[in-house]
């Protein structure tokens, strides 16, 4: 039988009576919000400046999707980036250090229920805080019908993109029981993930060829673009799912490292 | 309903236990006897499946700590040392999260806090923080967590380690309560409190078991160092001549210093003759004062020191 749900509920909890979570979204919120006003702003001036030049074109090219709701997105994902790995690098961290570890791994429970419980929790803190920015995209319906396909896609890319830096976080928190060290190679991980394709660049060669498919904002792009290719979630699962596993294998190496 | 075969663990070159070996019958109160560092919590660890040993068996209500260590957890309560808790949780939460994960739901879940929290009365702080406790109160939440799933073992690290007098006289007096119905193995390095609470001790010494008694045996075993603390009213030299007149005694030192009226001696005896009766009549007989006397008791080192040297002898024999 599975236990996953008081540890999730435990984790939950915890994020929410510590500063953290709070911290975590009002900086999003506050960051993406700012942004997204510079963003609106932006369009505004220039839709008028093209009726005003009674250009023929007569603003064509500019849409919610691609002006609006695209550079918005991208932002998003460099938060991400920088604030989920404050997110989980306490998760396993902070129980190390305090020593609650032992009760835990002593309680009935398998390795998975630990980990996914962890992960689930963090996971919906960052769920929580996207749904709160579709709060812009929705001001946006007020004047403009919202491009729903390219929102869902652009926001299950958010989701995914997360879920997968938030598996990095959850793996190296399993590794040290100092936060501040599990929080910068998270966020060191992270990095090297997303800036491998730049790295890689045109190349055509082998190594540059697995450097651009290795790359996260490659297949993060797909997405902001509206998107929804089936080689870009398996991506993002396969690599999410990988974490997840290396972190079940590091807990079970307690068990054989005698 | 404990049973470890030679258990042995090694960290890289270090051995934390070697060979140890030991039963606990259903009901029994055991206690790990020992120094810092002598293997105790090692060895409750393994028994708690929180780490594999290297090698030897370990069974704990009848199932293998390695193979089947999820059965082992359901039967089994366990405070580490220290009893480290969630801090930023409140009492009433965190047993309400353990009861979950020991699989406990909805009424049941409820009735069995409640029972737990009265049995080690918590009750009055089920709403406070974790964090914002006495110890005293924590080591008691610890000890209500391992008991939410009705454990037929329970593994209890160091539990009165730091707490005031009253404290641990409460601990051991909840403990003690449970002799008869639950297994229990409770490690010390205090030697009376074994007595109070335990059955059966077990004393563990650089990692090895160098003996298993009875704390009725283990107190005589302190006793047998062949010493008495005197002290009396009267001249040194004239009492030292008195007592040594004594058939038995072998030698009488000046132990620590004079005051007025309270002279301070170290008698050393024969095994064969308990003479104390003679040195008070001595002492009576020569119209001196007898302040205090008692029998020189062993400190746990010093114990250890006996057992460690006694088990090098038989080695040495075999």
């Amino acid at each position: 039988m599975s236990n996953i749900r008081p540890v999730y509920t435990r984790e939950l909890r915890s994020y929410l009576l510590t500063p953290i979570a709070y911290l975590v979204g009002l900086i999003f919120l506050l960051v993406s919000g700012v942004f997204f006003l510079m963003i609106v702003l932006e369009y505004s001036r220039y839709s008028f400046e093209i009726i005003r030049a009674g250009s023929r074109l007569h603003g064509e090219g500019l849409t919610v999707a691609e002006n609006i709701l695209r550079p918005t997105l991208s932002i998003m994902s460099f938060l991400a980036l920088f604030m989920l790995p404050m997110l989980t690098m306490k998760s396993f961290s902070e129980e190390k250090k305090s020593g609650t570890i032992e009760m835990l791994f002593t309680y009935p429970l398998t390795d998975v229920d630990i980990v996914m419980g962890k992960f689930l929790a963090s996971a919906t803190v960052y769920l929580v805080i996207l749904g709160l920015t579709l709060f812009y995209q929705a001001q946006m319906a007020l004047f403009k019908p919202p491009p729903l396909r390219e929102i869902f896609a652009g926001y299950l890319g958010l989701a995914m993109l997360g879920g997968f830096f938030l598996s990095v976080g959850v793996f190296v928190s399993s590794l040290t029981e100092n936060q501040i060290v599990a929080g910068a190679w998270t966020f060191g991980t992270n990095i090297l993930f997303w800036l491998c394709g730049w790295v890689a660049g045109d190349a055509q060669s082998i190594p540059g060829r697995v450097l651009r498919y290795l790359s996260v904002f490659e297949h993060f792009e797909n997405f902001t673009a509206g998107v929804v290719d089936s080689r870009d979630v398996v991506y993002f699962a396969s690599l999410t799912a990988l974490f997840l596993f290396l972190t079940l294998r590091t807990l079970e190496s307690r068990r054989w490292r005698s | 309903m404990i049973e470890v075969k030679a258990l042995t663990k090694r960290y890289n070159d270090v051995v934390a236990i070697d060979g140890v070996t030991f039963r606990v019958e259903k009901g029994e109160i055991l206690g790990f006897l020992g120094p810092n560092g002598a293997g105790k919590t090692t060895t409750m660890r393994i028994l708690s499946c929180f780490m594999p040993a290297t090698s030897g068996e370990a069974t704990v209500a009848g199932f293998d700590c390695f193979e089947e260590p999820m059965e082992v957890k359901k039967r089994l309560g366990y405070l580490p040392e220290s009893s480290p808790l969630y801090k930023d949780m409140r009492v009433g939460e965190y047993l309400d999260f353990v009861a979950a994960v020991k699989g406990l739901r909805g009424a049941d879940k409820r009735s069995k806090i409640a029972e737990v929290m009265l049995e080690t009365s918590i009750t009055d702080v089920e709403k406070r923080l974790i964090g914002r406790l006495s110890k005293g109160y924590r080591q008691r939440v610890g000890i209500a967590q391992a008991l939410l799933n009705d454990p037929e073992v329970l593994i209890l690290d160091e539990p009165t380690a730091g707490l005031d007098p009253k404290q641990i006289v409460e601990i051991r007096q909840l403990i003690k309560n449970m002799s008869g119905k639950r297994t229990v193995i409770l490690s010390t390095h205090i030697l009376p409190e074994v007595s109070i609470v335990c059955d059966r001790v077990l004393i563990i010494h650089k990692g090895r078991v160098v003996a298993e008694d009875t704390p009725q045996n283990l107190s005589q075993r302190r006793q047998k160092k062949n010493a008495v603390r005197l002290t009396v009213d009267a001249p040194l030299e004239e009492a030292r001549a008195a007592l040594l007149a004594i058939d038995g005694v072998k030698e009488v030192t000046l132990d620590g210093y004079a005051k007025a009226g309270e002279m301070p001696l170290l008698v050393e005896t024969d095994h064969a003759r308990d003479v104390r009766r003679d040195m008070a009549a001595a002492i009576i007989h020569n119209g001196w004062g007898l302040v205090e006397m008692r029998q020189v008791m062993m400190s746990l080192e010093e114990i250890f020191v006996d057992l460690v040297t006694e088990e090098d002898k038989t080695n040495v024999q075999h």
